[in-house]
C-alpha cells in the first residue's frame, strides 16, 4: 500500500469513529448491554455479633455468598424496561419486567430522603435533643440507562446544606427544631461524599461522567443508643462507641452495575455486654470468582514484592 | 565453685527431682485443677454449604458459625461422689454445673458403645439389600477429668474398638425371622479409609497407641464407598440410596496431662450430586482450652497466599536458570 492510500484508509477510518460517536450521542444514553446477554455477578452478605466479656469474646457469624446470572431476553429503549430472569444455583426465576430508567435510582435508591435518614429524638435527661438513629437506605439497581449528566446532576443539586432532615417538637415550648443537612454533616465526628471532607468539594465531584459515588459516615460517640428506665418513666441516652458507615456504587460506562459495598460496623459499650457489629454486603460484576482474584491480587504482590527483594539481594550476594 | 561442690549440687538436684518424680508416682493419679481455678474454654459450632450448579457453573455458600467463650469458676469438689462444681460464665449469664469427674462414669455415659459406634442401616428395595445410612463417632467430652487415663484406654481397645461388635441389627423385609448382623469389623472393612490414632487402615497397630498415660484420641472414618445418602423418590415411592462423592468424619479429643479438656472436635464432610448440582456439607464442633486455634479468616489468606509464593519462586528459579 502506497502513502496517499494509507492517509486514506486512516482518515477513512477517523471519519466513521466520529460519525458512530456523534451517531450514539444524538440517540442519547444507549445502555452497553442487550438482549441475549447474560451477566455474571457475585453477591455477599455478612453478619457478624462478636460479645466481650471480661476474657472472653464470643461471636455469631452468618455469611451468604452467591452467584447469580441477569438473562435478558428482551430490551424495550422506548419504554426504559427490559425482561430477564435471574439464574441462581437453586432457582431460576420466571421472566421479569424491570425499569431501568435512571430516575429509579435518583428517586429512590440514591435519593437525599434515603441517604439522611435520621432520626432526632428530645432526651428529657438533658433537656436536649439527641440523635437516636441513622440508616443508610441508599441501595442499587444492576442494569441502568446511562445517562450519567443527569443523575450527577440531581445528586448535586439534592446536597442542599439547608434541606431540612428531620425536626423535633420541644416537649416543654411551642418550638420545633429543625435538623438541616449542613447541621447533621457539621455535628457528626466526620464524613466523606465523594472521598471529600467538606460539602463544597464533594459536589465538584458529581461530573457529568462521574460513574462511581461513595459515603462515609464517622457517628462515633454523636449517635445514641436508649434504654427505658421505668422509675423516670423516660429514655435515657449513651453514645455508641463506634458507628461507621459506608457505600459505594460504581456503574461500567454502558450502565451495568460494576460493584456494590454498603458496610455498618459499631462497637456499643452495653452496660451488661458490650458488643461489635458488623454488616457488610456487596455485589460485584464478574461473579464471586471477581473477589477471589481481586483478594489473590492483594496478596500476590506483596509475596511478588518480597521474592523479587530477595532474588535482588541473594544476586547482589553472588555478585560480590 | 569447684568441681566438688558442682558435683554436690547436681547431685542434690537430681535427687530432689527422683523425690518429686517418685512422690508423684505414689499418688498415682494428680488432677491440675483444684477449687478456685478459672478456665477459659471457647466452643464453637460452624456449618459450611455449599451448592454448586455444574450446568451455569455457579456457586452458592451459606456459612455460619457461633462461637461462645466459656469462662468456668471451679467452686467446689466432692471426693466422695467425685463430683465437681462450677460456674460457667458467658454472654452475661452465670449458670452453676455439677458434673461427675469420674473416668468411670464418663465411659458409661458418654463412651459407650452404642454411643460411639451409633449406626444405621436401611434397606434397599431396589438393590433388595442392606445399606448403611448414617455412622457418627461423636460424643460430649467432659471438660473436667480425674487424670486417670487407665481405664478410658482400656475401654477404647478392649470394648468400643472391638470389630465383632454388633453396630446394628436389621430385619429382613422378607423373612422376619432373620437379621443381618453388622460389626464394626464390617463398617472398618467397607470403608474407603480409617485412620485411628495416625495409624492408617490397621486396628490392632493403632490399638497399641492407648497406652496407659495416653490422654489424646483420634479417630478418622472415610466412608465415602459405604455410607449411602437417602433421597425419598415420588414416583416409586421408595427411597434411592445414592452414593456420596464423599463422606468423612473426624473426631478428636485430647486433654491435659492434669485432666482438663484441651481440644475436641468434631468434624463430619460429605458432598453428593444430585439433579446436576453438588451439594457439600461441612458441620464442625470445636471445644478449646483458651480460646480457639486459629480463625478461618487466616486459613483462607494462608491458602491464597502459599500457590502464589510458589509460582513466583518458581518463576524467579527459571528466570535465573535462563540468565545462566
Amino acid at each position: 500500500m502506497n502513502k496517499n492510500a494509507k492517509i486514506l484508509v486512516v482518515s477513512n477510518f477517523i471519519f466513521l469513529l466520529l460519525l458512530f460517536s456523534n451517531f450514539s450521542s444524538s440517540l442519547g444514553a444507549i445502555p452497553s448491554w442487550h438482549a441475549g446477554d447474560v451477566i455474571d455477578f457475585g453477591q455477599t452478605s455478612l453478619l457478624r455479633v462478636t460479645y466481650y466479656e471480661g476474657n472472653a469474646t464470643s461471636y455469631q457469624i452468618m455469611e451468604t455468598n452467591t452467584d447469580f446470572k441477569v438473562n435478558i431476553t428482551a430490551v424495550d429503549i422506548l419504554n426504559k424496561e427490559y425482561r430477564a430472569s435471574i439464574i441462581q444455583p437453586l432457582s431460576v426465576s420466571s421472566i421479569l419486567t424491570y425499569d431501568f430508567n435512571y430516575e429509579i435510582l435518583t428517586d429512590s435508591f440514591l435519593n437525599i430522603a434515603n441517604i439522611f435518614d435520621v432520626d432526632y429524638v428530645w432526651d428529657f435527661e438533658h433537656n436536649t435533643t439527641v440523635l437516636k438513629d441513622f440508616s443508610l437506605g441508599a441501595s442499587y439497581v444492576l442494569l441502568l440507562e446511562p445517562e450519567w449528566d443527569e443523575i450527577n446532576k440531581i445528586m448535586k443539586n439534592s446536597l442542599n446544606e439547608s434541606t431540612i432532615i428531620d425536626t423535633v417538637d420541644d416537649p416543654f415550648q411551642p418550638i420545633t427544631y429543625n435538623f438541616t443537612l449542613g447541621y447533621f454533616l457539621n455535628n457528626i465526628t466526620s464524613y466523606k461524599i465523594m472521598d471529600k471532607t467538606d460539602l463544597v468539594k464533594a459536589k465538584e465531584e458529581f461530573r457529568p461522567t462521574a460513574t462511581k459515588w461513595s459515603l462515609e459516615f464517622d457517628l462515633s460517640g454523636i449517635i445514641h443508643y436508649a434504654t427505658y428506665n421505668s422509675t423516670l418513666g423516660y429514655d435515657l441516652f449513651k453514645p455508641i462507641d463506634k458507628y461507621l458507615i459506608t457505600y459505594e456504587l460504581e456503574y461500567d460506562k454502558g450502565g451495568i452495575l460494576n460493584y456494590y459495598q454498603k458496610t455498618i460496623d459499631t462497637s456499643t459499650d452495653y452496660e451488661i455486654l458490650p458488643q461489635d457489629l458488623l454488616l457488610d454486603d456487596k455485589i460485584i460484576l464478574g461473579g464471586l470468582k471477581a473477589f477471589t482474584s481481586n483478594f489473590a491480587l492483594i496478596t500476590i504482590f506483596p509475596a511478588f514484592l518480597f521474592i523479587s527483594i530477595f532474588v535482588v539481594r541473594k544476586r547482589r550476594k553472588n555478585t560480590r | 565453685m569447684n568441681n566438688r561442690n558442682k558435683l554436690f549440687i547436681s547431685i542434690y538436684f537430681s535427687a530432689i527431682v527422683l523425690i518429686l518424680i517418685n512422690s508423684t508416682c505414689i499418688q498415682g493419679i494428680t488432677s491440675d485443677w483444684k477449687v478456685g481455678d478459672y478456665y477459659l474454654m471457647s466452643s464453637s459450632d460452624s456449618t459450611e454449604n455449599h451448592i454448586k450448579d455444574l450446568v451455569n457453573n455457579i456457586d452458592y455458600f451459606v456459612n455460619s458459625a457461633l462461637k461462645f467463650d466459656y469462662q468456668h469458676n471451679i467452686t467446689s469438689v466432692d471426693n466422695i461422689s467425685k463430683l465437681i462444681y462450677y460456674d460457667s460464665q458467658v454472654l452475661g449469664s452465670i449458670t452453676p454445673q455439677i458434673r461427675s469427674y469420674d473416668p468411670e462414669w464418663f465411659i458409661v455415659n458418654r463412651l459407650s458403645v452404642n454411643n460411639l459406634l451409633n449406626s444405621y442401616y436401611n434397606w434397599d428395595y431396589n438393590l433388595n439389600q442392606s445399606v448403611l445410612t448414617s455412622f457418627d463417632f461423636s460424643f460430649t467430652p467432659l471438660i473436667f477429668i480425674e487424670a486417670n487415663w487407665t481405664s478410658i484406654n482400656n475401654h477404647f481397645t478392649s470394648a468400643v474398638l472391638n470389630e465383632s461388635n454388633i453396630i446394628y441389627s436389621l430385619d429382613d423385609p422378607y423373612n422376619p425371622s432373620l437379621k443381618h448382623n453388622f460389626t464394626f469389623g464390617d463398617l472398618l472393612h467397607n470403608a474407603t479409609s480409617f485412620s485411628i490414632m495416625g495409624v492408617e487402615n490397621n486396628l490392632e497397630e493403632a490399638k497399641q497407641k492407648f497406652t496407659v498415660e495416653n490422654h489424646q484420641w483420634i479417630f478418622e472414618f472415610d466412608l465415602t464407598d459405604y455410607l449411602k445418602n437417602s433421597i425419598y423418590n415420588s414416583t416409586s415411592g421408595l427411597f434411592d440410596y445414592l452414593p456420596f462423592d464423599s463422606y468423612k468424619i473426624q473426631t478428636e479429643c485430647e486433654y491435659t496431662e492434669g485432666g482438663v479438656l484441651k481440644y475436641y472436635l468434631n468434624r463430619i464432610q460429605y458432598s453428593h450430586t444430585f439433579n446436576n448440582r453438588q451439594y457439600t456439607t461441612i458441620t464442625e464442633k470445636i471445644l478449646s482450652l483458651g480460646g480457639l486455634p486459629e480463625t478461618e479468616e487466616s486459613n483462607y489468606a494462608y491458602l491464597l497466599i502459599l500457590p502464589a509464593v510458589f509460582f513466583l519462586a518458581i518463576s524467579s528459579r527459571i528466570i535465573e536458570k535462563r540468565k545462566r
